[in-house]
């Protein structure tokens, strides 16, 4: 697996922080990274708060497969909450 | 705490039924055995559909723990269909022929559930986060892995493999079996390198839980091979072989607990990411 840092942008990092609780930190951040660079086609310091619903929709199939549909929903609204969006 | 007291609660399940059989007299040790048995089938059945029932109904992993459990009820059937009251209504042609399918539809359940859970790392989209250092690390320890639980299982497969050539048929139930423990027990590696990749997380313990499930089937093969290959009759080696197949059960029915836990953490209202 890759090696992963924090990103130094506050809204990647943040996102990685709540999927760290499931996944554990490296694979929160390896996370976000990975699914930004597939739905954004850039990498996760470039984030932005208009970026997150794609984001969001992006890891949905993620978390779907770890913590079910119901949890997974719930997951992404703490997300939204917790940026504001 | 809760999860630690789920990896210490089957190793004590484990002990307590070595310690039993140990102490037990030689009249009622099968006895203490059988029951072993049967209660090791019936915490896992609990364990996978705990597990299952945390999620909606079509999630991946609820289809992957009911698949799991599936092998256990299988397995549980087929107990009953040999068990005097049930039995002494068939026919010994009808009996065989039931518990053969029985065996052999509780394998596939098995390796398809085992697989299931083994490739939710790579189902989740994880899989294209890895780099090339980590693909071949993954494919070595894959390859020991299969290495291993063939090196394990090739035995008792050889012996049924010439038990049918020699014209016994009832010997395919036993390939089914011996196959069935081989991918298994194989799938031990991918299962590893998810826990692996989970730590720090909630999820880490499941997949944990689950590995520590599949090196306890890993080396109850391996010993039991040796009991039937050696005709080992030491009480205490059959109770060791005996109490690795109960920490094998339990630990499936911790792995299911951890896995409720922690899909239900988020619906805990103090919770905050770090």
């Amino acid at each position: 697996m890759t090696e992963a840092i924090p990103t130094g942008n506050a809204i990647a990092d943040r996102i990685a922080a709540r999927l760290a609780l499931y996944l554990g930190p490296h694979t929160g951040r390896v996370a976000v990274k990975t699914f930004a660079v597939k739905a954004l086609g850039r990498g996760p310091e470039t984030l932005t708060l208009a970026d997150v619903p794609t984001l969001q929709a992006a890891l949905r199939p993620m978390l779907r497969t770890f913590v079910g549909r119901s949890q997974c929903e719930i997951v992404l609204q703490q997300i939204s909450r917790e940026l504001g969006v | 705490m809760k999860q630690r007291l789920l990896l210490a609660l089957p190793l004590l399940f484990a002990l307590a039924l070595a310690v039993v059989g140990l102490v037990v007299g030689d009249a009622s040790r099968p006895a203490t055995i059988a029951i072993g048995n049967e209660a090791g089938k019936v915490i896992a059945l609990v364990g996978c559909f705990v597990a299952a029932l945390v999620f909606d109904r079509g999630d991946y992993l609820s289809r992957a723990w009911s698949t799991a459990g599936l092998c256990y009820l299988l397995l549980i059937v087929n107990d009953a269909v040999g068990a005097a009251p049930i039995a002494g209504r068939m026919s010994l042609h009808q009996i065989g022929a039931a518990q053969g399918a029985l065996v052999v539809a509780a394998n596939v359940a098995s390796v398809i559930g085992t697989l299931m859970l083994a490739r939710a790392w790579s189902f989740a989209g994880l899989e294209d986060s890895e780099d090339d250092d980590a693909r071949v690390r993954r494919r070595v320890v894959f390859a020991a892995t299969i290495a291993a639980s063939f090196a394990i299982t090739a035995w008792p497969l050889v012996h049924d493999v010439r038990d049918l050539a020699s014209g016994e048929l009832e010997a395919i139930v036993s390939i089914a079996s011996d196959l069935g423990d081989a991918i298994c027990l194989a799938l031990v590696a991918p299962l590893l390198l998810t826990a692996l990749a989970l730590r720090g997380g909630l999820l880490l313990w499941p997949w944990a839980l689950l590995t520590g499930s599949g090196i306890a089937w890993l080396v109850y093969d391996a010993s039991s091979g040796v009991v039937d290959a050696l005709s080992v009759t030491s009480t205490g080696w059959v109770m060791l072989t005996e109490s690795l197949r109960a920490l094998a059960c339990a630990l499936t029915l911790s792995a299911g607990l951890a896995q409720r836990m922690a899909v239900r953490f988020s619906d805990r209202p103090d919770v905050r990411a770090a």
